[in-house]
């Protein structure tokens, strides 16, 4: 039982986390985020 | 700027944004103020007002600091910028994502690239309005995906099967 709910945790944690990229890079096009 | 709800990976809670620094960049900024915003839009392209693009009562401020310092130090990678208040996002709508800063140092350059459509409006620190444009930053949402319980009380069958 305790594998069980081990391992279920775990799972959970992996499907949990994300990072989702928007859009790519076009080295023509570096603008300023601050400055000039 | 707005993303598109297709753009997006379903609903999450947004703890982090990263943008992509540019290899001329210098490595830091500092920032007066910085404000990040975030809140819904009905549609794919914003017009020249900023308030007018958010859905009513869905603009929420996820990031207010002054004297706020962001470090690039390598080009080419990503660098995070985390939000003091997470942000959740329905996954139903579009996006936007509003940065406001009255001043600082520094010239921090990302990578955009060319939507093809206006899908952010730029303009003076405080003014009501600005100038549409299709270029919006190449970016990583970071956080933590929806996993609801009818998920969970899937994942849980197959594990008991």
């Amino acid at each position: 039982m305790l594998r069980t709910v081990l391992a279920l945790g775990l799972l959970a944690s992996a499907a949990l986390a994300a990072e989702v990229e928007i859009g790519t890079p076009d080295f023509q096009n570096s603008l300023p985020f601050c400055g000039d | 700027m707005v993303v598109l709800s297709e753009e997006m990976d379903g609903a999450m809670e947004i703890d982090a944004i990263a943008l992509k620094r540019h290899p001329s960049s210098q490595p830091q900024a500092n920032f007066q103020q910085l404000t990040i915003s975030m809140g819904l839009c009905e549609t794919d392209t914003l017009s020249e007002n900023y308030e007018d693009n958010y859905i009513p009562g869905t603009k929420t401020t996820v990031l207010d600091a002054s004297g706020f310092t962001v470090n690039a130090p390598a080009g080419d990678e990503w660098f995070y910028v985390n939000l003091e208040e997470p942000y959740w996002y329905n996954g139903e709508d579009n996006l936007i994502l509003e940065f406001e800063w009255p001043g600082g140092s520094g010239s921090l350059y990302v990578y955009h690239w060319f939507t093809g459509e206006n899908r952010a409006v730029n303009g003076g620190y405080g003014s009501g309005s600005g100038y549409l444009e299709g270029n919006i930053p190449h970016m990583l949402l970071s956080g933590t995906l929806s996993f609801d319980q009818m998920t969970f009380g899937r994942i849980k069958t197959i594990l008991i099967q």
